[in-house]
């Protein structure tokens, strides 16, 4: 099947081809890294996680979103996602592939990383996020390739199918769930010590891959004959106003509790993300857009009329994605490292190559999405054709 | 020793590091020795480039040994 | 208690496997044994600072974190805070003690350096989130050591310590100045990758010798012993003089103490204390 990737117009090619020189400049970069060590990264002592750690969390979000097309299908038999789910599940085959690559380029001596299977570690969540992603990352692909394949023969998916795919629901859950322990275990942490995390990453997540979805479902609309649906949209865009309202609210229950009870260590890193301590106001700009576009995008999605119009739906959905980007791929990690565990304020702004590695790992994610869905549209225009001949 | 001693400094160092136990006991003689690469095995082996390079350079294995250890140095 | 405690995590992590809430639970019981006393057998090796004799002699800081950095072969990076490695190191006292909020306190504690290093708790969440066990609790002291050797520099015993007390090797330390030439006996270097912290001078320990920062007190500004052992040094110091800990509110136990009151001053308020017995002379 994997040959269907491996034919396309021009522009399927000179789009390859941008990626393919995004990602050798990154890879370029991480050599030099893996050379010099992390000390080219804007990390430092007092901020020892940044953007790579970030981008990982954004992005388990992100997989994790696919359970919101495959659990109306399988549960709830819900028809009308039935061409939406295989776009659902290579979503989060490309995002998980990207949360590995970034933990991957994150890591001090990346040519150990076997040691964490090799001396398995139960008391550690950093051990049970990698098993989570792992067997997560399996999943998917099990599940794609036999639905996918299926289809091609025009069959049902093999019986014995359903039983994995109620596996991956419940799985989709608790990456972002372990992944909210990575932070929310630590007590040196008061910003991550939250029981409200866990729920948090699970409403953005379900905010921004839902969200991510429909904007890949236009696009796709766009450059092919293959239409997800229009029930399909407006049901997604429903789940996306739904989650991004209570990630709204959760986020304001953190507000309160820190604003109101006034305890400082838990109060102050709220103020260096909105007002800045200390002079220390790199990420305040950054983190008022990311409210307004919250605001902006509940105004749009809430009202059905401006929901139902596709401009307006585009629009709100990249508010969506823009606004929880910023709060998770930069505020979140970053406030839970300033001020430092003595109280004192640091600062950290990520450097050029450290981004330039971020950017060609969503190059490759970039390039992993395009393969698989080059494949399930060659498929289905196959289908297609057979059909009206 | 030039089979396996990768196999007897990966024992030591875990046995050092991990268990607090740095005497070696030899099985043949009950000669006792400390279980220190730069301490034990430097003071006889005291040529890298003889007892470490010569053969690694030979087989293309790259040990990362040294970039932590300190070799050691020729009497003048 | 501390046995009880990591076989009580094991298995908890074990039956973790399908739901990994049920880890969070145990981690919940971690924290409430926390705050009990201390367990009662085995070693249980811990460090005094003695603040007042500290505030003596201002050029001793110097000398102890020469004494760590030059016996483990520490890099010395300069002004480069950025990629800055230390195991033991000073704070104005206010820093060191933030979350006390010592708002009033004495002119001679007023932003007095105060040693920090790691404080080997006998609770470590460091050593709780390390993926590979390469920092673990040793059972026999309660030492908390490193294996430089199977470090994966993922950085979150460093993200969980809530001291400070790691660094991690950003860049190879091999190229920092003092690195340069160092004697074939000397003490390892690290390399660039992994994370590294005092180990109580385990290498030291085993040759029956003080840490090197004790050792390098003339005047016992910091004592180093046994806790479980009535009759330690550690033990005396702790009963007879007021001693704290950072953030033991955390429920990590941490094993280094800070003695900031003359117990004389205390008398004074409450006669009664008769417990003070106070031997030394020369600190009034």
């Amino acid at each position: 099947m994997l040959e269907k990737a491996l034919s396309g117009s021009k522009y399927y090619w000179s789009w390859i081809f941008g990626l393919l020189v995004v990602i050798a400049v990154g890879v370029a970069c991480w050599f030099w890294q893996y050379t010099v060590g992390l000390t080219i990264t804007g990390l430092s002592r007092d901020v020892v996680w940044g953007f790579y750690i970030a981008q990982f969390t954004f992005l388990v979000g992100v997989a994790a979103s696919a359970v919101m097309v495959v659990l109306p299908y399988y549960l709830h038999n819900f028809k009308a996602f039935g061409k939406m789910t295989i776009l659902g599940e290579f979503l989060a085959i490309s995002a998980v592939i990207m949360c590995m690559l970034f933990i991957f380029v994150d890591m001090g001596m990346p040519n150990r990383i076997l040691n964490v299977f090799l001396y398995p570690t139960p008391h550690s969540m950093m051990f049970w996020d990698t098993v989570a992603l792992g067997g997560y990352l399996v999943l998917n692909i099990i599940i794609s390739h036999f639905t996918l394949a299926a289809e091609r023969r025009e069959e049902p998916p093999p019986r014995w199918l359903k039983p994995v795919i109620l596996l991956s629901i419940p799985w989709a859950v608790s990456i972002h769930t372990v992944t909210a322990f990575l932070y929310a275990g630590l007590a040196a942490r008061p910003f991550w010590l939250t029981a409200i995390l866990a729920p948090r990453f699970l409403a953005s997540a379900f905010a921004a891959g839902p969200a991510l979805l429909i904007l890949l479902a236009f696009f796709v609309r766009r450059i092919s004959s293959f239409d997800a649906g229009q029930q399909a949209i407006d049901t997604l865009a429903k789940i996306v106003t739904y989650a991004m309202t209570i990630n709204v609210f959760f986020v304001l229950m953190e507000v309160f509790t820190a604003v109101y009870s006034d305890i400082p260590e838990h109060l102050t890193h709220f103020q260096f993300l909105f007002t800045g301590i200390e002079g220390e106001s790199t990420l305040v700009p950054w983190m008022w857009t990311s409210s307004l576009l919250a605001i902006v995008a509940l105004v749009v999605l809430i009202n059905p009329k401006t929901r139902g119009n596709h401009s307006w739906l585009l629009f709100g959905c990249v508010a969506v994605v823009a606004s929880l980007w910023i709060d998770k791929g930069l505020g979140m990690v970053i406030a839970g490292f300033v001020p430092n565990t003595l109280g004192q304020v640091v600062h950290y702004s990520p450097t050029a190559p450290e981004l330039l590695i971020s950017l060609s790992i969503y190059a490759i994610g970039l390039l992993v999405i395009t393969g698989l869905y080059k494949i399930a549209l060659e498929v289905r225009g196959q289908l297609r054709k057979a059909t009206t001949n | 020793m030039r089979a396996s001693h990768m196999e007897l400094l990966d024992q030591w160092r875990d046995t050092v590091v991990r268990d607090n136990q740095r005497t070696y006991v030899s099985k043949l003689s009950g000669k006792e020795f400390e279980m220190s690469l730069q301490k034990t095995c430097g003071d006889c082996h005291s040529n890298k480039a003889e007892f470490c390079d010569a053969c690694h350079d030979y087989t293309a294995v790259q040990p990362y040994c040294w970039t932590c250890h300190l070799e050691p140095q020729e009497a003048p | 208690m501390t046995e009880s405690r990591r076989g009580f995590l094991k298995l908890a992590g074990l039956s973790a496997v399908a739901v990994a809430g049920s880890a969070a639970v145990s981690a919940k019981a971690t924290r409430s044994e926390g705050h009990e006393p201390p367990a009662t057998t085995g070693k249980r090796l811990a460090l005094v600072v003695d603040l007042r004799k500290f505030a003596k002699d201002d050029a001793l800081f110097a000398a102890v974190v020469e004494a760590c950095h030059k016996a483990h072969s520490v890099p010395d990076f300069g002004d480069d805070a950025k990629n800055e490695v230390k195991w033991i190191w000073t704070e104005p006292f206010e820093t060191a003690f933030h979350s006390e909020e010592f708002h009033y306190i004495r002119e001679d504690l007023k932003g007095k350096p105060t040693l920090l290093l790691c404080n080997h708790c006998d609770n470590p969440p460091c050593t709780r989130v390390c993926p590979t066990q390469a920092t673990w609790k040793r059972a026999e002291d309660g030492v908390v050591m490193m294996d430089w050797h199977r470090c994966i520099g993922c950085r979150y015993c460093v993200v969980a310590c809530p001291y400070g007390s790691r660094s991690f090797n950003w860049k190879d330390p091999r190229k920092a100045a003092n690195l340069a030439g160092l004697d074939p006996k000397a003490f390892p270097t690290r390399m660039r990758g992994v994370v590294e912290k005092c180990t109580f001078c385990d290498e030291r320990l085993a040759r029956g010798e003080e840490p090197a920062c004790v050792a390098a007190c003339p005047n016992g500004e910091m004592a180093f012993g046994d806790l479980n052992d009535p009759a330690s040094e550690v033990r005396r110091l702790l009963t007879e003089h007021l001693a704290i800990r950072r953030r033991p509110g955390l429920g990590t136990q941490p094993e280094v103490y800070y003695i900031v009151e003359d117990p004389r001053s205390l008398m004074e308020v409450a006669p009664a204390a008769e417990v003070f017995e106070v031997e030394e002379g020369g600190h009034a």
